[in-house]
């Protein structure tokens, strides 16, 4: 059911789980290292941000994996890093269709 | 405008986009403000803002359902309910309730009836807001409907209270809270069975207070904002069993005094219980006596349960002088000779009694001491 929900993921979803892959992190940690990576590029609201912290949690992509001070801090799940990388394989091999095709030349 | 219970670790990143928390709802709302042109919108995806709209949606809903059933199952409507006998009034409805009692049930059923617009509008605006975000409009600002957020502001987090105050009404009991016995039979305004040489039975004695020099009977002194003093006297009990078998207690001399505090109060009772007497309607007489009898038992013709007997006739007389408005009728009920029953009405002022008696005295004869005990 996951899978399902979550098959393609928007780009800020491929984004939080990135912030998740190699440290866990809180929400605020997520959305500096997001905004970081892309340069500002990527702005997610904080509205946003937390209603997919709290999908994924609910999904079981993420858990919190404790509370420091007033921070929920999140660890990316078995399921998290299986849909990412199905995500990341999926924007490949369009960046390598695009790239590939004789339509290009 | 954001959704939730806002946690301090939320409230910490809105304020690092430049957003500032200034006010919650409840659980419902959380206001924020910003005056950076540049912040970043809270939800940049609008699709998450709609989940907890359409779950605040359904909270409303709820509550608007609720709060009809709640305004339809109130008690400010049981004063009309004694139209059905035909045999009293409006104002005689209130009476049995307490005026009070009754002015507190109609600011309830107004607080029910807010309650409930206030929901159905929040329900009905909000799906719209739904469908707008899903059609990809843009979020709504916030500057809108300042003086209806104010009358929501203050009905939406009264809804519990009010939901709460619903059940304590129901657990009131009606028409007991100030009636009290007493055993104390002087200085009635009317007369009692022995001044007026009635003769008198007392079959019946259990639960009722002997009376030094007097027969048993039976008083409820009361009063109420509309009628400063409502007597309810009985007197000389017999015993009977009711259609449903059961004994029950039969007064044969009844009367109910009211000393009214407008005098357009009292003339409107009296007049309505003449016009009940003049306007018998022996079709919904039968009727009634029906449902009565269907009420009782789905089987009620094996029971002979007769609900379609005698039809009862009334013949009235009027006795009106001294600037009194007197009537005296005479029910026939039932084919036993004995089967008869007398309504004296009387109204001086804003005082009347209303007087029932089964026997075979008249009461026409003792008017006189009853105009002069009502005008004492």
């Amino acid at each position: 059911m996951a899978r399902r929900k979550f098959q393609t993921l928007t780009e800020p979803m491929f984004y939080i789980l990135m912030s998740l892959q190699r440290d866990d992190r809180c929400g605020i940690d997520i959305s500096a290292y997001i905004a970081q990576k892309s340069a500002g590029r990527v702005a997610i609201g904080p509205g946003t941000l937390y209603a997919l912290l709290g999908d994924f949690e609910q999904e079981s992509v993420i858990h919190c994996i404790g509370v420091e001070g007033k921070r929920k801090i999140y660890r990316i799940s078995e399921l998290g890093r299986s849909l990412y990388a199905e995500e990341l394989n999926r924007l490949k091999r369009c960046i390598s269709d695009a790239e590939g095709g004789d339509d290009n030349e | 405008m954001s959704l939730g219970k806002i946690p301090e670790e939320k409230a910490e990143i809105y304020e690092r986009s430049s957003w500032r928390v200034v006010g919650e709802l409840k659980d419902d709302l959380v206001v924020l403000t910003t005056d950076d042109p540049d912040a970043p919108e809270i939800f940049s995806e609008p699709e998450h803002l709609i989940k907890p709209l359409k779950r605040l949606a359904k909270k409303h809903t709820a509550y608007w359902i609720l709060f009809l059933i709640m305004f339809m199952l109130s008690r400010v409507g049981s004063p009309f309910m004694y139209s059905m006998l035909g045999m009293a009034t409006f104002v005689e409805g209130i009476l049995d309730i307490g005026t009070a009692y009754y002015i507190l049930l109609c600011l309830m059923a107004v607080l029910l009836l807010l309650e409930f617009v206030v929901h159905l509008r929040s329900c009905r605006h909000l799906k719209k807001l739904i469908k707008h975000i899903e059609r990809g409009g843009e979020l709504p600002t916030g500057e809108h409907y300042k003086a209806k957020s104010k009358i929501g502001a203050v009905l939406i987090p009264l809804s519990i209270p009010v939901i709460i105050l619903w059940f304590v009404h129901l657990a009131i009991p009606m028409g007991e809270v100030y009636l009290h016995g007493t055993n104390d039979l002087s200085g009635l305004p009317f007369p009692t069975m022995q001044e007026i040489n009635i003769d008198e039975y007392n079959y019946y004695v259990d639960g009722l207070k002997k009376v030094e020099g007097a027969s048993l009977a039976n008083i409820s002194k009361s009063h109420d904002l509309l009628a400063p003093t409502m007597i309810d006297f009985s007197q000389d009990c017999s015993l009977f069993e009711n259609i449903t078998g059961e004994d029950e207690n039969s007064f044969e001399y009844n009367v109910w005094y009211y000393q009214m505090r407008f005098e357009k109060d009292a003339k409107a009772a009296v007049d309505r219980m003449i016009y009940n007497f003049e306007h018998f309607d022996a079709d919904e007489y039968h009727q009634n006596a029906r449902a009565l009898a269907e009420s009782i038992s789905e089987n009620f013709e094996e029971y002979e349960i007769d609900y379609d007997g005698y039809t009862p006739t009334y013949d009235i007389r009027n006795l009106s002088r001294d600037g009194g408005e007197i009537k005296l009728v005479n029910e026939k009920y039932g084919y036993g000779e004995d089967d008869t029953r007398q309504w004296l009405i009387m109204r001086f002022g804003s005082k009347y009694i209303r007087v029932s008696y089964s026997g075979s005295s008249d009461l026409g004869e003792y008017t006189d001491l009853y105009i002069t005990k009502l005008k004492a």
